[in-house]
């Protein structure tokens, strides 16, 4: 027989073998490995059809739903790393397979500054404001990242905030981060993750204490997890990638936290770890506006947090300097933030943010 | 619907072929030209109804011009009725809001533009329409008295909405009775496969370089970046268009029909009349047989021709859009090979063949900005580029990157789009007579881990990573 007929006969055999599975195999709605929710099959409507939505969604639900979908995935994935490339999905991979995500170059920095400091010029109360605007991995770790690479430098970003800070204490991290990456080798940041890790947290952490004139406390460490493959793995799916180890600060203090009607007594939700999305521990996930209480201590003094999910594992270090912490999610608050801070007379409020992130959450420019 | 999609390849495809080949003969092009209307209507349903009212119509104008062959006035009547209103159907498709638009700033008056989507495939098969009545009024082909099997020739999935253009006198005969064998099916599949392969692995791959110079700003590219985007741009889009063609002309193999070849190795040109005898060749010849030689081609008056030259290289950008960056891409072209024919022509016979091979490729390079890139300013502000006009670097770091992030793509494209691979072809034949048991078991393996690597593309192509950034 001819070799054209043999490849014929093979490849015309497994097209109808996927036929089949395509209609056998069992349907999932959710992606684990992606962590998100797959495309149902399309509503038949005359009017979906007409206008093409119908077959758009098909498209999206047959390749959802494709047999073997997750190994088609990461077969993708290992023949591009086995070519020669270093980005996948907006991820780099460095030789030794350290991840990062790429940061974009920003487009509404200006307008979240000006919404910034017209938040702050607003307030006609005492109080002490300080930003944080969190460097990524791929500032830090600029240098381990692939040769030629074409991110954009974060440190604009930074220099930005840095520059036009008015009415507010800037926290610039770099040298710190930088310090610490000189001198320790404790992870500043999940390798799977576009997150920080706690330790990277408590530095910044100790970095407040510092600008605010505040003895900081011992970093407790307690690992929680040692299988976590975050967000940032999830986009490359690559195998031989070793996982992260979760660690939390186990603080002494006895609080209350309340969040959605529902009151509890930790910051940690370990439901989540048997779950992909582990990071979600911290502070259960999100929420617009979360209230702990520090039930030992004494004096009045308080804190407003406007933040992303980077202050998630951020706050558990600030519960022995305050009687109430109060946290604002501003993508999904949308009550006035400044009459809060007025009518309780806050001391101190902390805007935290990651610097890659800022510009895409929309929840910073509704602030003010 | 697309060919590289999941639906098309592991539902459609299968389900059509599998009843295509076991239904008698005579039910043959009724199956076709039912899949090819569900293939159509998917995604575009409303405008099916066009395509089979342009059928319609050309169908009967066919049979009219057969009925007064001997009356040349009623004759002309007839065709230019057909032609009329085929292209005021395209005129009125593709270019109305862009007529609109220079009306109101000739006139500069503010008129309402109504933005129409443009149904997918018009311009080809308004194009195999017009060749039918004008074939017809020529005596060319013959009438064709079955709707069903006219439809079918306008609507035939392979080649439906990216060419070639396959004029009616070509598969007339194929129409009535072909021979849909196990030999044509197979080797017709094999070349639908190096489609998809092309396709996927290459033409995709090599898109998203380009769609990376975009994002990155043609402001801060270097002179040598430059060089390379439009370059990589035209590797994708010869490769895009090359493996649509493959994959049309060997599912015209399965079904039983010999389509002609679309392209010839167009960047082995060694000048630019040579790059459109490779380039498109069904768009060319059909523009050489109905418009360029009605209007009296090369014998006539040295004005005359170059007039010639220029409408149709005019109505080639055209055709490709309604914008006036098309118009220049094709005017372009059309004033080189004016060029080439009454300036060029004796210098370019004593040229050295490498050099010509990059007078070619300079020329095709630069004029294909104006295809990659709609908007002048943007135009304006790559040519700064290439040509050094504005401050930039000869060679920047986005080079680099790209070169050392995509080079095996890169090499494989070239090799693809070069004649080289015909070589390597013939080198690799050799072993065949050699070693055929080896030979073939490894080119089987080759081919099943393509196809692996192709659905993996097509299942990671609609991949949207989980939009996760609500932390």
């Amino acid at each position: 027989m001819k070799n054209k007929n043999k490849i014929t006969i093979i490849i015309s055999f497994l097209i109808i073998i996927f036929f089949i599975m395509i209609f056998v195999f069992k349907k999932e709605d959710f992606s684990e490995s992606e962590n998100r929710y797959l495309k149902k099959f399309p509503k038949v409507s005359i009017e979906s059809i007409m206008n093409g939505d119908f077959s758009k969604d098909l498209y999206d639900h047959f390749s959802d739903h494709f047999p073997f979908r997750d190994f088609f995935i990461t077969l993708k994935s290992e023949i591009d790393i086995f070519i020669g490339k270093k980005e996948i999905n907006n991820v780099y991979i460095s030789s030794d397979k350290k991840l990062f995500d790429i940061c974009e170059k920003p487009k509404n920095i200006e307008k979240i500054k000006n919404v910034f400091n017209l938040f702050f010029e607003s307030i006609n109360t005492n109080t002490n404001f300080y930003t944080m605007i969190v460097p990524s991995k791929n500032l830090i770790y600029n240098d381990q990242m692939p040769k030629y690479n074409t991110s954009y430098d974060q440190n604009k970003i930074i220099n930005y905030f840095l520059q036009s800070a008015e009415r507010e204490n800037f926290v610039d991290l770099r040298d710190t981060f930088f310090n610490e990456k000189e001198n320790n080798t404790k992870d500043l940041y999940y390798n799977t993750d576009h997150h920080w890790t706690t330790y990277g947290a408590y530095i910044a952490y100790k970095k407040l204490m510092e600008v605010m004139d505040e003895e900081a406390v011992e970093y407790n460490e307690k690992e929680v997890d040692n299988n976590f493959y975050g967000t940032t793995y999830s986009k490359v799916n690559l195998l031989g990638i070793k996982s992260d180890t979760i660690y939390v600060h186990d603080y002494k203090e006895s609080i209350k936290v309340k969040y959605d009607n529902i009151e509890n007594n930790s910051l940690y939700n370990y439901d989540y770890l048997n779950k992909k999305d582990k990071y979600s521990l911290f502070l259960d996930n999100l929420h617009s506006f979360v209230e702990i209480e520090n039930l030992n201590f004494k004096q009045d003094k308080e804190l407003v947090i406007i933040k992303d999910s980077y202050a998630n594992c951020f706050i558990p270090f600030l519960l022995s300097h305050y009687k109430n912490i109060y946290i604002f999610d501003p993508r999904s608050y949308h009550k006035s933030i400044k009459d809060f801070i007025e009518d309780k007379k806050i001391e101190d409020v902390l805007i935290l943010y990651n610097a890659n992130t800022i510009d895409t959450d929309l929840g910073a420019l509704s602030i003010y | 619907m697309i060919f590289n999609s999941i639906p098309f390849i592991f539902i459609f495809f299968p389900i059509f072929f599998i009843l295509y080949f076991f239904l008698p003969i005579k039910y043959k092009n009724f199956c076709l030209l039912i899949f090819s209307l569900i293939f159509y209507s998917f995604g575009e349903p409303k405008y099916v109804f066009v395509m089979i009212l342009i059928s319609f119509l050309d169908f009967n104008f066919g049979k009219l011009i057969n009925k007064y062959a001997n009356n040349i006035k009623i004759k002309k009547v007839i065709l230019f009725s057909s032609i009329f209103i085929d292209l005021s159907i395209l005129i009125y498709a593709k270019y109305f809001s862009f007529l609109l638009s220079i009306i109101s700033k000739v006139l500069n008056v503010n008129l309402y533009i109504h933005e129409s989507t443009l149904p997918i495939g018009i311009s080809f098969f308004i194009f195999q329409s017009l060749s039918y009545t004008i074939d017809m009024y020529r005596k060319d082909c013959e009438v064709e008295n079955s709707f069903i099997n006219y439809l079918t020739y306008i609507s035939m999935f392979p080649q439906l909405i990216a060419g070639p253009i396959v004029r009616f006198q070509i598969v007339q005969h194929n129409l009535r009775s072909r021979e849909v064998n196990k030999n044509n099916f197979c080797l017709g599949f094999n070349r639908f496969l190096i489609g998809l392969f092309k396709k996927t692995l290459l033409a995709n791959q090599l898109f998203n370089i380009w769609k990376e110079t975009e994002k990155y700003g043609f402001e801060n590219l270097s002179i040598v970046s430059a060089f390379f985007s439009i370059f990589i741009f035209l590797m994708a889009l010869y490769l895009d268009f090359a493996s649509y063609s493959d994959m049309a002309i060997g599912m015209g193999k399965m079904l039983g029909f010999n389509y002609e070849e679309n392209f010839n190795y167009p960047f082995a040109s060694i000048s630019i009349t040579d790059f459109w005898r490779r380039w498109h060749i069904s768009l060319s010849t059909w523009f050489r047989d109905y418009v360029y030689i009605p209007l009296g081609g090369s014998k006539v008056s040295k004005i005359n021709h170059i007039r010639n030259i220029l409408i149709v290289w005019i109505l080639t950008g055209l055709w490709h859009g309604a914008n006036y960056s098309y118009v220049c891409w094709g005017l372009y072209f059309g004033i080189i090979l004016v060029i080439e024919k009454y300036v060029l022509n004796n210098i370019l016979i004593k040229m050295n063949k490498i050099c010509k091979h990059i007078y070619a490729s300079v020329l095709i390079l630069i004029g294909f900005v104006f295809f990659a890139i709609g908007d002048f300013s943007q135009i304006k502000l790559y040519f700064s580029k290439l040509f050094f006009i504005t401050n930039s670097n000869y060679i920047d770091n986005f080079f680099f990157w790209q070169i050392s992030n995509n080079f095996v793509i890169i090499i494989i494209g070239l090799i693809v789009s070069l004649p080289i691979c015909m070589c390597i072809k013939n080198y690799i034949s050799k072993m065949k007579v050699k070693i055929p048991y080896l030979y073939n078991s490894i080119q089987i393996s080759i081919i099943i881990i393509l196809f692996f690597i192709s659905i993996a593309n097509i299942v990671n192509d609609s991949y949207t990573p989980f939009l996760y950034f609500r932390f």
